[in-house]
């Protein structure tokens, strides 16, 4: 028996087992990517998961419907520089003064439990969409609130109120009807500027819906189905006593929209 | 030389036996990890399957009270939401409440300041009452949120039934004018997962309170000093999700 008549080594199970690890890795990457194209599918089919009637609600952010290159008075319903009382604005006389100033109309509330609205008599009874403007400031440093107040119906004993207060920076929607009032909406907005700054407080109204801007921002809107907010006058509101309100250059535009 | 030569060539190799075996066990976790994988795939398809036909607000053809029918059914008022002529206000500050598309949608826009919409003359005050309505959110929530009643707006008192439907928990609790009670303290129920519309319901008998959750019986409280107003409304607890109001139904009866 010499060497050469001895039987050659066998790795047969050497490549049983290297084939195995073969195998083993490749069952292996074919797992993951069964798990990599299923876990994407999944997260593609997540977002099925939401309420559809949320999907019509308007943005959490709002979105401007004025055109961007709207100017004020660029489609004039009304304008008033108050120069003088020549489109008649009135109020209860006991609830409320007014004062023409300096091309400026100053209104102050009499009455520390009551509030002050003044509206003209020329000023229009709207219909359609429009957007008004109005520069608002106070005589002196106060924490009381002042506004715009729209749809305004005198016959109804109606109108909603969109009033800003200079020192906590909130604004305030509020329906009234029949001494009745209803708090629909408030919120804090820093483009509102303290004592002395004039404010720019302007409302678009369409139909149901209504957008509030301050100092040319869009701060907050609002709807309520069946309401009309474009049916009405428009009007200034003093809500407390001790300072004079400061109106100014107050525009109405005709304007549709988005 | 026979005997040496056996020993040149065994008939298996340590190493080989040890890779084959750490082979075997590797097979095995694998074998695990496909079927704890298709096990996962599986019950996340059935998920999917459950939301996927209606991942919308599903709400009942003809809205009706599920519990309690007055035997008067004149007495029952109904809100659907098509306006807001019924004059569903804002309480607390800070928030919003709209009705749009046929629902009330209340919200709050600053985080851990809660947002109310009510009506305080929805039912006449009576020592009996029933509440019920619908409610559902445009995103899924951590936050809970509820139905109010036994309200008082200018006192600032009312009961709240809060769910949570990411926790599956719902809770009663009266609020003093800013103090909480906790009268039912944090329990499971059957809460319809986000976006589905859960129907949260209670019935109030002279300080005795049943709450129901999409018509079934959840708990009952008595309180032995009941809150004897009537306001009615929902509550949001904080900002990031919009609530989603339909179908509100009250009645009271002497």
């Amino acid at each position: 028996m010499g060497p050469s008549s001895e039987k050659p080594e066998s790795y047969t199970a050497e490549l049983v087992v290297l084939a195995g690890y073969i195998l083993f890795f490749c069952l292996a990457v074919i797992l993951y990517f069964i798990f990599l194209i299923s876990f994407t599918r999944n997260l593609q089919k997540s977002p099925s998961q939401i309420n559809s009637f949320a999907t019509n609600l308007p943005p959490q952010t709002p979105i401007p419907s004025i055109p961007l290159n709207y100017e004020p008075g660029s489609l004039p319903i009304f304008r008033e520089d108050f120069d003088n009382n020549q489109n008649g604005w009135t109020g209860d006389p006991d609830l409320a003064s007014r004062e023409f100033k300096d091309g400026k109309l100053y209104i102050e509330s009499l009455d520390e439990n009551s509030y002050a609205l003044t509206s003209c008599s020329k000023c229009p009874i709207l219909r359609e969409p429009y957007i008004f403007t109005v520069e608002l400031s106070t005589d002196q440093l106060t924490d009381g609130g002042f506004g715009v107040v729209f749809a305004l119906q005198y016959t109804r004993d109606y109108f909603y109120l969109f009033r800003i207060n200079l020192e906590s920076k909130k604004y305030f929607l509020s329906r009234y009807y029949e001494d009745n009032w209803s708090r629909r909406m408030t919120g804090i907005a820093d483009q509102i500027q303290p004592y002395p700054a004039v404010n720019k407080l302007s409302i678009y109204v369409n139909k149901s819906m209504v957008e509030f801007y301050i100092n040319g921002k869009l701060i907050d809107t609002y709807q309520d189905a069946g309401t009309s907010f474009q049916s009405g006058q428009v009007g200034l509101y003093v809500n407390d006593t001790g300072f004079r309100l400061i109106a100014d250059n107050l525009i109405i535009d005709k304007i549709e929209g988005k | 030389m026979d005997t040496e030569a056996l020993k040149k060539v065994p008939k298996y190799r340590w190493g080989t036996k040890l890779a084959g075996w750490c082979l075997l066990i590797l097979y095995a976790g694998l074998c695990i990890v496909a079927s704890v994988l298709s096990f996962g795939n599986k019950d996340n398809s059935l998920q999917i399957n459950d939301v996927s036909p209606t991942p919308t607000i599903k709400s009942s053809v003809t809205p009706q009270i599920l519990v309690h029918l007055p035997e008067n059914k004149s007495l029952i008022k109904f809100e659907d939401f098509s306006s807001n002529i019924r004059n569903w206000s804002l309480y607390y500050p800070n928030g919003k409440v709209e009705v749009i598309n046929g629902k009330m949608i209340l919200q709050s826009n600053l985080s851990n300041h809660a947002a109310i919409g009510e009506r305080h003359d929805f039912i006449s005050v009576y020592e009996n009452y029933y509440v019920q309505a619908d409610f559902t959110t445009d995103i899924a929530t951590r936050l809970p949120y509820g139905l109010v009643f036994g309200m008082n707006d200018s006192l600032g008192t009312y009961y709240l039934f809060f769910i949570n439907p990411q926790t599956q928990a719902y809770y009663l609790l009266k609020n003093l004018s800013g103090e909480w009670n906790e009268l039912i303290p944090f329990s499971r129920g059957k809460i319809k997962p986000y976006p589905e519309v859960n129907t949260l319901s209670a019935y109030y008998v002279k300080g005795n309170i049943e709450l129901f959750i999409n018509g079934e019986l959840v708990a009952s409280y008595l309180d032995e000093q009941p809150l004897q107003y009537v306001g009615v409304g929902a509550y949001v607890t904080g900002s990031g999700y919009r609530l989603i109001v339909d179908n509100f139904f009250a009645y009271s009866e002497p």
